[in-house]
């Protein structure tokens, strides 16, 4: 009798376990997602001007003027082999140079770019073999160089375009 | 005084009759019982899509989406918490949380389901009775590092239980 009562004792709390273990329900949300292609750049503002004034007795190329007070960040998610290239909106006259170099960190920096002709059709490398990521504060370097023989230039503005791109 | 003992007598008479008339029973067993109810439902599909970025950022622009709900009633004797899974979890780099307001229970506030194949959390010590019409917030973020993701369907399944 008392071996009929355990057994029976047993199976009431299994019964019990049961119920619990059954006292649930569920339902489903279905979820869209995707992330496009970004690509962002952006500079911290403008460079001083770029005077040249001086230059060495007996050579016709003047003293550069340089300026690296600026910086670029990048952000993109495309791929592994993305670039950076420069343009000037007009090139500029024969006999001076403006070269550009920006440093990198998730990519392969190309140093000394000239781009005194490179204008929107004709961009020009300057950063290659960039890696998926970001890229913060990145120094812009100017110089800026021109010959005694082209003569004198009277202060012009240029704007110089950096796109990332495939 | 005949005549007044005959009236007695049928007074007596009626309210016996009544009595008897009255005096009927009759017994019925009634089972009855509530087993425990769990019910969970939401209302409606999300769509999230990152498309932006801060130049230098180390992450892109997260979005968040907090369009949809649930509700649930829950009746059972311990307390009972809402689990959040999803069907396959997310490429490195790729995050989704989920957050359930809950006037029930307790919100666990923010939690990564990203990789929650094995389902984790987002609700407890829900008491009884019934939570209507709260909101689901999916908030879903990338690293750059990751590339993209082309529109993909992932089903989260939340589940109430004890």
């Amino acid at each position: 009798m008392k071996k009929i009562m355990m057994v029976l004792m047993i199976g009431s709390l299994s019964l019990m376990s049961l119920e619990n273990a059954f006292a649930q329900a569920t339902t489903s949300q279905n979820l869209t997602l995707a992330v496009n292609s970004v690509y962002k750049i952006a500079t911290s503002g403008n460079p001083a001007p770029l005077t040249i004034s001086s230059g060495t007795a007996g050579s016709d190329i003047l003293t550069a003027a340089t300026d690296n007070s600026t910086t670029y960040s990048i952000t993109q998610n495309f791929g592994n082999t993305v670039k950076i290239t420069a343009n000037l909106d007009a090139v500029l006259p024969a006999g001076y140079t403006l070269t550009i170099t920006l440093a990198s960190t998730k990519g392969t920096s190309i140093p000394n770019v000239n781009i005194s002709n490179a204008t929107s059709g004709s961009a020009a490398n300057v950063v290659t073999a960039i890696q998926r990521g970001a890229d913060a504060n990145q120094a812009i370097g100017y110089s800026f160089s021109a010959l005694a023989s082209a003569g004198t230039l009277a202060s012009t503005s240029r704007s110089v375009t950096l796109t990332i791109t495939n | 005084m005949k005549k007044l003992t005959v009236l007695l007598a049928l007074v007596v008479l009626t309210t016996f009759a009544l009595q008897s008339a009255f005096a009927q029973t009759a017994a019925q067993t009634v089972t009855l019982e509530v087993k425990a109810v769990n019910k969970i439902s939401v209302s409606g599909p999300v769509s999230l899509l990152i498309d932006d970025a801060v130049p230098g950022a180390a992450g892109l622009v997260a979005v968040s989406n907090n369009a949809s709900s649930y509700s649930l009633t829950h009746n059972g004797s311990t307390t009972g918490k809402v689990t959040a899974s999803i069907n396959t979890a997310l490429p490195t780099g790729i995050k989704l949380e989920i957050t359930l307001v809950s006037t029930l229970g307790t919100s666990k506030d923010i939690q990564d389901i990203s990789n929650a194949t094995s389902a984790i959390d987002v609700v407890d010590n829900i008491g009884k009775g019934k939570d209507a019409s709260q909101t689901i917030t999916y908030n879903f973020s990338a690293t750059p590092e990751a590339g993209t993701l082309a529109s993909v369907a992932k089903t989260v399944t939340l589940t109430v239980t004890n």
